[in-house]
């Protein structure tokens, strides 16, 4: 027995002394990463001092063009959308960006299934691992899961799956688009294979809310502070049923925040030159869609490009 | 007890060393020790629930001395064997007899529709009830000699290793080991139950649950997907769900051995079968036993006419299927099990030899004809399996693959890659090669250490549920 303990005791620090190795590493290389995605976050948590801010899943990256956010508004702008992410990502985002520079404008993406639904909020995480020492990101892990703290401990869990990427873009230097100031056109042409036309009629069901992204969506409004913060679903080619966003709605009218729903806007749903996939605008739907959400926030928002004419 | 939870790895040192604690010839203290912790592991997850684990108890033990003493044992039998199928009957099958019945009275115009159960299955009641049941059969066929002692009888069925999801041990391995005055502490059994835990784990978190990601991502939208992706997602089924059942039976197996037990071995490399019939003597092997002895034997088996013969074996897979679930999707699959193997024996399959090539040409005759029934055991309709085979079978899509983003592809790759290479050592070379027992203590630990490694780096650690856990 004391041989079998010894030697476990043993194992286990062999095993400490790898992952401590492989952590210093890592840092390095993720600490150096400019291109890819990995670069994008890079600059996200790092650079980003924008005034307009936008965050989101995929749909937040591919229907904001910032480019013409920030020609038509007169105000810097930012794309922080990320794939498969939602409100958890974007309030750790948010929070390392105000460190450098509170923005003016803050929009939040809304999709239901990453912002709204219960599912595992541990994969909206993975972003933020290696962020972990970084000031309030700790307690976003503690809100999650109050086991994630012991896992953080191994620096191998903290770059689960990532590291070969990231030890590929590293040294090889390749260049892979890190979007226009974050933004990330689809310029594929459509694909009619990703439209499901059975999920053409737009079907009511019982929806499973999850409280702790509403807290989160609740510290997020917080977090912005001064700046207008406004909640936006982006076109659906589906259209959607729009009863699943009742608890946003609620937040944003209980806290005076804009929310604004282009789900079943009639100039998008079903039309396909809009769309590359059922909830991906292309660049074409993206333009379209950033235009019209300017003439929102011009009737709205007092903006210098406005106040200087 | 989920294996791959952050819970287990934190629980099961403090379980080893407090059930080492108690001394080898305090042997009742030990099983009241494994006991407790069982019901406690147990009701950790629906409390209520542990009151069914202890009526299936209870009354296959009871049931079990009655039919010791009566005069007509089978009476006390059958009603023994009813009752305790009566809370897997109600909990897993009422929503679906319900609906099936009041489809077919609806056709003759009877609108008679009882309300469905909203209620979860408790887990593992396939498992425990078909362990039970066995211990009564066995009983019953003077197989088993009747136990006595209901401490003993209680941990056999609820002893937590295998409750979530097998293997369904046979009373005769699992009594007499819990009777027996256990050694203190089996050293090299210990390592050996450790070796069977971390492999177990790779099968899980690297493979199973990382090959997840892109099955999930393609079957359930199949209608979005070409014929060429739904057939990748399928072969990648076939092994997420071999390295998930697996992968959750080692670890039972290695949990087991830490603490000085043995269990049932539940797989043998099953996609190295020669046949159908070779592959249900390498998959799930508890389960198959089970239905060997207490369904297939009982029915004639083969000691009847070749028609008795056919049926016996359709009955017997039908009950499989329907073991698996309540849905025709897993009746389906049960049938197309069944019918292959009649027509195996109507062939005379399993004895035609052809040398290496032969081996070869019917491993993959069979690898794709299993991998054809586990797509009416994964979608959730007829209808949706319909689909997936006739996209798959559609030449007019386009000749397409979808490839995840990355990391997912390497590591997909990674996973499938030493699987399939453990596996090949150890059905054609079990000599060769030896990693984790390698007599070189450099090479093994060496072995142990990147195994770990590999883990911590490319697993997936949302602590999914086993696939066979809601059976």
């Amino acid at each position: 027995m004391k041989k079998f303990v010894l030697k476990i005791t043993l194992l286990f620090v062999i095993i400490g002394i790898c992952d401590f190795t492989f952590g210093v590493v890592m840092n390095h290389v993720v600490g150096r990463i400019s291109i890819g995605s990995q670069g994008r976050d890079n600059f996200i948590c790092n650079q980003v001092k924008e005034d307009v801010l936008v965050f989101g899943s995929s749909r937040a990256a591919h229907h904001y063009n910032a480019q013409m956010l920030e020609d038509s508004l007169g105000m810097t702008c930012y794309n922080c959308g990320d794939d498969g992410n939602g409100i958890i990502l974007s309030y750790g985002r948010l929070l390392m960006i105000k460190e450098r520079k509170a923005p003016k404008i803050v929009i939040h993406d809304i999709s239901a299934q990453f912002d709204l639904f219960k599912n595992d909020n541990g994969k909206y995480l993975g972003w933020l691992k290696p962020r972990y020492e970084r000031e309030g990101i700790r307690d976003i892990f503690d809100m999650v899961d109050k086991t994630e703290k012991y896992k953080m401990l191994s620096q191998m869990y903290r770059h689960n799956s990532k590291f070969l990427q990231n030890l590929v873009v590293y040294l090889s230097s390749k260049s892979s688009d890190t979007g226009i100031k974050g933004y990330r056109p689809i310029n594929s042409a459509y694909d009619p294979m990703k439209f499901n036309k059975n999920k053409m009629a737009i079907t009511k069901r019982k929806y499973d809310f999850d409280p702790l992204k509403l807290e989160f969506t609740n510290k997020f409004i917080d977090l912005a502070g001064d700046a207008k913060v406004l909640f936006i679903v982006s076109p659906m080619w589906y259209g959607s049923d729009s009863t699943q966003f009742a608890p946003i709605k609620e937040i944003c009218h209980r806290r005076g925040v804009l929310f604004l729903d282009y789900s079943n806007n009639p100039k998008y749903v079903h039309k396909e030159e809009y769309f590359k996939d059922g909830y991906h605008l292309n660049a074409k739907g993206a333009d379209e869609f950033t235009k019209d959400l300017i003439k929102v926030l011009k009737s709205q928002i007092d903006f210098p490009s406005q106040s200087k004419q | 007890m989920i294996y791959n939870s952050f819970n287990f790895i934190v629980l099961f040192p403090l379980i080893f060393l407090l059930y080492y604690a108690i001394p080898a010839k305090y042997l009742k203290v030990r099983n009241v020790f494994l006991l407790a912790l069982s019901y406690l592991l147990y009701l950790q997850w629906k409390p209520v629930y542990a009151l069914i684990l202890l009526s299936v108890t209870a009354i296959t033990y009871y049931f079990a001395i009655a039919i010791v003493k009566a005069n007509h044992p089978k009476r006390i039998l059958t009603f023994g064997v009813i009752l305790s199928l009566l809370p897997l009957v109600f909990f897993k099958y009422f929503n679906f007899i319900n609906e099936t019945v009041s489809g077919a009275l609806s056709t003759i115009g009877l609108n008679c529709h009882l309300s469905g159960l909203n209620w979860a299955i408790p887990i593992g009641i396939s498992f425990y009830t078909f362990q039970a049941l066995g211990y009564l059969w066995d009983v019953y066929y003077k197989r088993q000699e009747v136990e006595r002692d209901f401490l003993c009888y209680a941990l056999f069925v609820s002893f937590f290793p295998s409750i979530l999801s097998g293997p369904i041990n046979k009373a005769s391995l699992v009594i007499p080991q819990l009777k027996r005055l256990r050694t203190q502490f089996d050293y090299d059994k210990a390592v050996e139950g450790l070796k069977l835990l971390l492999w177990g784990m790779f099968m899980k978190v690297v493979v199973a649950d990382r090959v997840a990601l892109y099955v999930d991502v393609v079957l359930p939208h199949y209608e979005s997907y070409t014929g060429l992706s739904c057939l990748v997602a399928s072969f990648l089924y076939t092994i997420q769900i071999y390295a998930d059942f697996a992968g959750y039976s080692l670890m039972a197996l290695g949990v087991g051995k830490v603490l000085g037990f043995e269990l049932t071995e539940n797989f043998r490399r099953p996609y190295f079968a020669v046949s159908v019939t070779d592959f249900w003597r390498r998959w799930h092997i508890s389960l198959s036993t089970w239905l060997k002895d207490y369904v297939y034997i009982p029915l004639g088996g083969s000691r009847c006419t070749k028609l008795r013969n056919y049926w016996n074996i359709f009955v017997t897979f039908l009950v499989s299927g329907i073991w698996h679930g309540a849905n025709w999707t897993f009746i389906v699959w049960g049938c197309i099990h069944g019918v292959c193997q009649i027509f195996e024996k109507m062939v005379g399959q399993q004895k035609s030899d052809y040398g290496w090539f032969g081996k070869g040409v019917k491993i993959t005759i069979t690898f794709l004809i299993v991998n054809f029934a586990w797509i009416f055991f994964r979608m959730p309709t007829l209808g949706d399996a319909c689909g997936v085979v006739a996209r798959i079978f559609d030449p007019t899509l386009p000749m397409s693959v979808y490839i995840p983003p990355l990391p997912a592809p390497p590591l997909i790759a990674l996973g499938v890659f030493l699987l399939v290479l453990k596996d090949v050592r150890d059905e054609f070379f079990p000599d060769r090669v030896l990693l984790m027992n390698n007599k070189s203590v450099c090479v093994r630990w060496l072995s142990y250490i990147s195994l770990i490694v590999i883990i911590l780096l490319t697993g997936v650690f949302s602590s999914d549920q086993f696939i066979y856990a809601s059976f």
